[in-house]
C-alpha cells in the first residue's frame, strides 16, 4: 500500500471510530442519554424537521445574516487592507491596535450595538461584520506588504502598467494571505451570528439551539447543531473552491 | 535616553489613544447617556464597582477560569502538537480533521458543554480549553515539522538519543512558533471563558455584562468592557514581550517564520514581518 493510501485509510478509520462513538456511546450507556443522543436519531430528527419545514425559517434567517456579514466583511475589508498597504505610515500607527484586536473578546461589545442599533437583524450583522472584517484587513495588508521586492523589479523590467502589475504580479503573490483572511472571516461571521442569536434574536439557528436546550428537547437541539456545522463547513468549502479557481486563473 | 525615532513613535501612540478617547467623548455627548456612557461616567462606575467589591470578585472568577482552562490547553495542545509534529504519518492523518474542528464555530457547541459539565465552573473551564487548545496544537505541530533538515542531520551526526534530539534540537527550534500559538491560544481561551459566562453562569465578568445589559445600566456595561479589554491587551502584551525575549535568546527563529504564514488563525503583522 502506498503512503498516501495508508494515510487515507487511517483517516477513514479515525472518522468511523469517531462517528461510531457518537452512535454507540449513548446506546451502550457509555455516555448519559441526557447528554448525548445517538447520531442516527439526530439525523432522523434533522431529516424530519427539514421535510416538515420547521427549520426553513431559522436556516434562512441565519444564512442571510451570515452571508450579509461575511460579504460586507470582504467588500470593506479588502479595500481597507489595500489602503493600509499603500499608506505605510498609517499602517505603522495602527499596527499595535490591529495586532491585539483579536485578543479582545469582541463579542462583549454587543450590548453597545444593541443600544446603538436596536434589537433585531442590524446589531447581529454589525457584530459579525466587526468580528470578521479585521482578519480580512490585516491579512490583505500583510499579503501585499510581504510581496518580494524582486517581483516588483520584474514588473518594472517588463514595463507592466500598474493594473498589469497588480493583476499578474501583486495579486497572485498576495492571494494566499488574502484568502486566509477570507476563510477566517467565514468562521468569525458564523460565530458572531450564532452567538448573537443565542441571546438576542427571535429566530435563527442559534436561537433554535438555545430554545431546544432550554426545553430539554435534545434530539432537536443536536439536529439544529448539526445543521450549523454543515452550513459552516459548506461556506468554508465554497471559499476554498473559489480560492483554487481564482488562483488557477491568476496564476 | 531613547532615540528620537522611538520617542516620536511613542508620541504618535499617545496621540492615537487621545483621539480614541476624544471620539468616545464626542459619541457620548452626541448619542446621549442612554446609548454611550462618557469616559468620566465609565470611570466613576469602575470606581463604584471596585468599592462595592462586585468587580474584583467577578474579575477574580473570570481570571481563575481562564488560567485553569489555559493551563489545560497549553498542556494538552503542546504535547499533542509535539506528537503530531514528530510522527509525520499521524500528522498527515489528523491534520485535515483538526483543521475542520478548528474551523467550526465553537460557540455552537456550548450547550453540549453544559450538558457534559453542568452549570458550574467546569463547563467554563472546559469551554475555554476547547477554544484555546487548537491554535496551540496547530502551531506547535507546524513548528516541529518545519525544523530545518540540517539540524536533524547535525543531531544524527552527533549521535543524539531521541530524547536529546527533541530537547536540544527540535524543541528550541520550534519554540518561536509554539509561543505564537500560545499567544493565540490565550486570547481564544479568554474569549471562550467570557462567552461561557455570558450564556450560562452566575459569576464572572461575562455574567455581570449580561446582567448590566438586561437592566440597561450603560456606565456599568462600559466599565465591564473596559476591564475586559485592558485584561486582554495586558495579557497579549506580556505574551508578545515574552515571545520577543525568548526568540532573541533562543535558537533560530527561521522555523517560526516559515511555520506561521498560512497556518490557520494567523492574524497580525508581527508574524509576517
Amino acid at each position: 500500500m502506498s503512503h498516501r493510501r495508508k494515510v487515507q485509510a487511517a483517516r477513514a478509520i479515525a472518522l468511523v471510530v469517531g462517528l461510531a462513538f457518537l452512535e454507540l456511546g449513548p446506546r451502550l450507556g457509555w455516555v448519559d442519554r441526557l447528554t448525548l443522543v445517538p447520531l442516527s436519531e439526530v439525523l432522523r430528527s434533522l431529516h424530519a424537521q427539514l421535510v416538515q419545514g420547521k427549520l426553513t425559517e431559522h436556516l434562512g434567517a441565519s444564512a442571510v445574516t451570515v452571508v450579509t456579514a461575511f460579504g460586507l466583511a470582504v467588500l470593506t475589508g479588502v479595500p481597507a487592507g489595500l489602503l493600509l498597504w499603500r499608506l505605510p505610515k498609517v499602517r505603522a500607527l495602527l499596527e499595535p491596535y490591529l495586532a491585539s484586536y483579536y485578543a479582545v473578546p469582541v463579542f462583549a461589545l454587543y450590548p453597545l450595538l444593541i443600544s446603538l442599533l436596536g434589537m433585531g437583524y442590524l446589531p447581529i450583522v454589525a457584530i459579525a461584520w466587526g468580528w470578521s472584517v479585521v482578519a480580512v484587513v490585516v491579512n490583505t495588508a500583510v499579503g501585499f506588504t510581504q510581496v518580494r521586492p524582486v517581483y516588483r523589479k520584474l514588473a518594472v523590467t517588463l514595463r507592466l502598467t500598474p493594473w498589469q502589475t497588480f493583476r499578474h504580479i501583486l495579486f497572485p503573490a498576495a492571494a494566499p494571505y488574502v484568502f486566509n483572511g477570507i476563510k477566517l472571516a467565514v468562521t468569525y461571521s458564523v460565530i458572531g451570528v450564532i452567538a448573537s442569536e443565542f441571546i438576542l434574536a427571535p429566530r435563527g439557528l442559534g436561537w433554535l439551539i438555545s430554545y431546544h436546550y432550554n426545553n430539554f428537547s435534545l434530539r432537536e437541539m443536536y439536529a439544529a447543531l448539526a445543521l450549523v456545522l454543515v452550513l459552516a463547513t459548506g461556506i468554508y468549502t465554497a471559499v476554498g473552491r473559489a480560492e483554487r479557481a481564482v488562483r488557477r486563473r491568476a496564476g | 535616553m531613547m532615540p528620537a525615532a522611538a520617542r516620536l513613535e511613542r508620541w504618535r501612540h499617545v496621540l492615537v489613544l487621545g483621539v480614541l478617547v476624544g471620539v468616545w467623548q464626542v459619541a457620548a455627548m452626541e448619542l446621549g447617556g442612554f446609548v454611550v456612557a462618557s469616559p468620566a461616567e465609565t470611570l466613576r462606575s469602575l470606581g463604584e464597582g471596585l468599592r462595592d467589591g462586585w468587580l474584583p470578585t467577578a474579575t477574580w472568577v473570570t481570571l481563575k477560569e481562564t488560567v485553569l482552562g489555559y493551563a489545560l490547553a497549553v498542556a494538552t495542545g503542546v504535547s499533542a502538537g509535539i506528537l503530531l509534529g514528530r510522527h509525520r504519518f499521524w500528522g498527515e492523518v489528523f491534520d485535515p480533521l483538526i483543521a475542520l474542528v478548528y474551523s467550526i464555530p465553537k460557540v455552537t457547541l456550548y450547550p453540549v458543554f453544559l450538558l457534559l459539565f453542568g452549570l458550574g465552573y467546569a463547563s467554563k473551564v472546559a469551554f475555554g480549553w476547547f477554544h484555546g487548545v487548537f491554535p496551540i496544537l496547530i502551531f506547535t505541530a507546524a513548528g516541529i515539522r518545519t525544523v530545518r533538515p540540517v539540524y536533524h542531520k547535525l543531531a544524527r551526526t552527533l549521535g543524539l538519543s531521541p530524547w536529546q534530539r527533541f530537547y536540544h534540537v527540535e524543541f528550541p527550534a520550534a519554540l518561536p512558533a509554539v509561543l505564537t500559538g500560545l499567544r493565540f491560544g490565550f486570547s481564544l481561551t479568554f474569549l471562550g471563558t467570557i462567552l461561557g459566562e455570558m450564556f450560562a453562569s452566575k459569576h464572572g465578568l461575562g455574567f455581570e455584562l449580561m446582567q448590566a445589559t438586561t437592566v440597561h445600566v450603560v456606565p456599568r456595561i462600559f466599565a465591564l468592557i473596559l476591564v475586559m479589554v485592558v485584561l486582554a491587551v495586558l495579557a497579549n502584551g506580556l505574551l508578545v514581550r515574552f515571545e520577543g525575549t525568548v526568540t532573541r535568546q533562543g535558537g533560530p527563529s527561521s522555523a517560526a517564520r516559515r511555520a506561521s504564514p498560512g497556518a490557520p488563525g494567523e492574524v497580525g503583522f508581527r508574524s509576517a514581518s
